[in-house]
């Protein structure tokens, strides 16, 4: 990172007011977190006080009943299948027409590269009612490849998005020169520019990954107990109708949940801006 | 000649793949709920019958439909207005910040990886009706907090609340990267000149990252638009409606009550709307590029 444009050392009252609005955006930004990793840890007593406690004897009942008594692991499970099997789809897929869109000048390029990035823009609950409709009329309702398809299809033009950058920044003659010794352009294209672009393709993967982890509508429609992910079975803890209060055991599942992103973010700070800057387009 | 051919064709074979499958689970589905948005199909006329633009015109008088789209815009305008004050300032006192910029911005940055869904649970545990740790903090204060989420007014300030706080690092990072490539020559030149600090903010810096505001603004306006996951485990749009977005009803018009060709025509003009916006971002977007 360059230095700060302004080299203007502070007075003693403005560095208080940058400290201080620097503390409270820290709180606010973490306190919600902090006050959900204590809520899995309250004995619900704890929990429905009237005051916020911060101090209490800690409890791991709520964790216990999550991972052990509840369908939570199996639902865990499904997630990492249809986020697995969407990564390597996507990845396949989008990386052969990021080639093709960042290598070949085609007349139809730029209407293709809107076409791509417009499936982005359009609201997810446009296309959840045909397709539920769809996915019923087949038989295909509570099945993890219906899942799998519907992720691969909405992850695919970021994906595209993405990895076109990342091909556009490598030379193309050297890939040339490769074929010109008699490589395919397969193997030109493995050898010499995937290696090149592979941190770009490692943050592609993990964008995906976290978007598929996290996708909720679509989850909690076409999915019953059998094919259920771990976002939709969120549900099932909430404080609604007649399964009570189970907050300790909302902020557990809540927890597990978001613990991947937050490692993600965590390991990948140095890709993050460009990432989700372009991720933004996405939406 | 052959070579030619198939080196003419080889682009649009790799494209196939993404082509096809973006064929079938998007635009297939989209033109399935066009026919549909034109019939009256629903639980009980399963195949429908055509309507011709009844469902749209129906669209247009539908009271609850209209809340919702205002909301809809109340909403979206406020959280990310909000979010860009805040983000602006998060990012100018970041810049200042010498020790530990990184990790700072990271911690700053979690809200943002967290799942939507979750965001809904971490707000709904924090604006609990009778024993919510935001009035318990109000209460330290000699403040007297409301049940958040049981009136109109305090619901709609929750919901916004919680999208405040997941997407206000999303304007903190990429306005720090932008305050930070800021030409240091003409910065100081500035100074020089004798400008205090919010003159120099306001006449060269706040000028000089405008397309970079412009469009994380516009960006985030249309997401926000979209918003389903997070309201749907906050309040599930109410009380009485009060915080059903355009994506909630039509969601509820469809699945629960399964009015398929009216939700159908609601999505259509949802899309019509927010294709507009998006293509004035994309324009935005190739213009500054």
């Amino acid at each position: 990172m360059s230095a700060p444009p302004s080299t203007r050392p502070l007075h003693p009252g403005q560095r208080v007011a940058v400290g201080g609005i620097l503390v409270l955006m820290t709180l606010f930004a973490g306190f919600p977190l902090l006050w959900v990793l204590l809520t899995s840890l309250k004995p619900n007593n704890a929990i429905l006080s009237k005051d916020p406690i911060f101090l209490f004897q800690p409890t791991l009942e709520h964790w216990e009943r999550v991972l052990f008594t509840s369908d939570f692991l199996k639902f865990y499970l499904n997630s990492l299948i249809i986020a697995a099997a969407t990564v390597t789809i996507v990845m396949v897929v989008a990386t052969l027409a990021a080639y093709a869109l960042a290598r070949y000048p085609m007349r139809a390029s730029k209407d293709i590269s809107f076409f791509i990035i417009s499936q982005r823009m359009m609201p997810p609950v446009a296309v959840v009612l045909p397709i539920f409709l769809i996915a019923s009329n087949i038989g295909m309702l509570d099945r993890l490849e219906t899942l799998i398809a519907i992720n691969v299809a909405f992850n695919i033009p970021l994906s595209i998005w993405m990895i076109r950058g990342f091909i556009e920044g490598t030379s193309r003659e050297i890939e040339e020169a490769a074929v010109m010794d008699g490589a395919s352009w397969l193997g030109a294209f493995w050898r010499v520019t995937v290696p090149q672009i592979w941190p770009g393709l490692l943050s592609t993967a993990l964008f995906v990954y976290i978007y598929t982890v996290n996708e909720f509508l679509f989850a909690s429609i076409l999915s019953g107990t059998n094919a259920r992910p771990v976002s939709a079975a969120v549900a099932l803890f909430l404080p609604t109708g007649v399964r009570g209060t189970l907050f300790g055991e909302a902020a557990v599942a809540a927890i597990l949940i978001m613990l991947p992103g937050i490692i993600f973010a965590a390991l990948m700070q140095r890709h993050l801006v460009a990432g989700v800057s372009l991720g933004a387009v996405k939406g | 000649m052959r070579a030619s051919l198939w080196s003419r064709l080889f682009p649009y074979l790799l494209l196939m793949p993404a082509m096809a499958i973006l064929l079938a689970m998007v635009v297939y589905p989209l033109l399935f709920s066009l026919t549909t948005s034109f019939t009256d199909y629903n639980l009980i006329m399963l195949n429908g019958v055509w309507v011709g633009f009844k469902n749209y015109l129906a669209a247009f008088g539908d009271p609850a439909f209209r809340d919702s789209a205002i909301f809809t815009f109340i909403f979206a305008f406020t959280s990310t207005g909000t979010q860009l004050v805040l983000g602006f300032v998060t990012a100018l006192c970041l810049a200042r910040v010498v020790y530990a910029r990184g990790p700072l911005t990271i911690l700053l940055m979690f809200p943002m990886m967290v799942t939507p869904v979750v965001v809904g649970i971490l707000w709904l545990l924090m604006f609990q009706p009778d024993y919510s740790v935001v009035n318990g903090l109000l209460a330290k204060l000699g403040i007297a907090g409301p049940i958040w989420l049981q009136h109109p007014l305090t619901a709609r300030i929750a919901v916004i609340v919680a999208d405040v706080w997941q997407w206000t690092p999303f304007f903190t990072i990429i306005l720090l990267a932008g305050i930070l490539n800021l030409p240091k020559e003409v910065m100081e030149a500035g100074e020089i000149d004798g400008a205090t600090p919010l003159q120099s903010l306001a006449k060269l810096a706040i000028p000089m990252l405008m397309p970079l505001i412009l469009i994380t603004t516009l960006i985030r306006l249309i997401d926000s638009f979209k918003t389903f996951d997070s309201i749907f485990v906050m309040t599930n749009g109410g009380p009485s409606a009060s915080t059903e977005v355009v994506s909630l009803y039509i969601y509820r018009k469809g699945l629960p009550y399964m009015e398929m060709g009216y939700a159908s025509a609601l999505s259509y003009l949802f899309v019509i709307v927010l294709t507009v916006i998006a293509a004035l971002l994309i324009r935005q977007l190739s213009r500054k590029a």
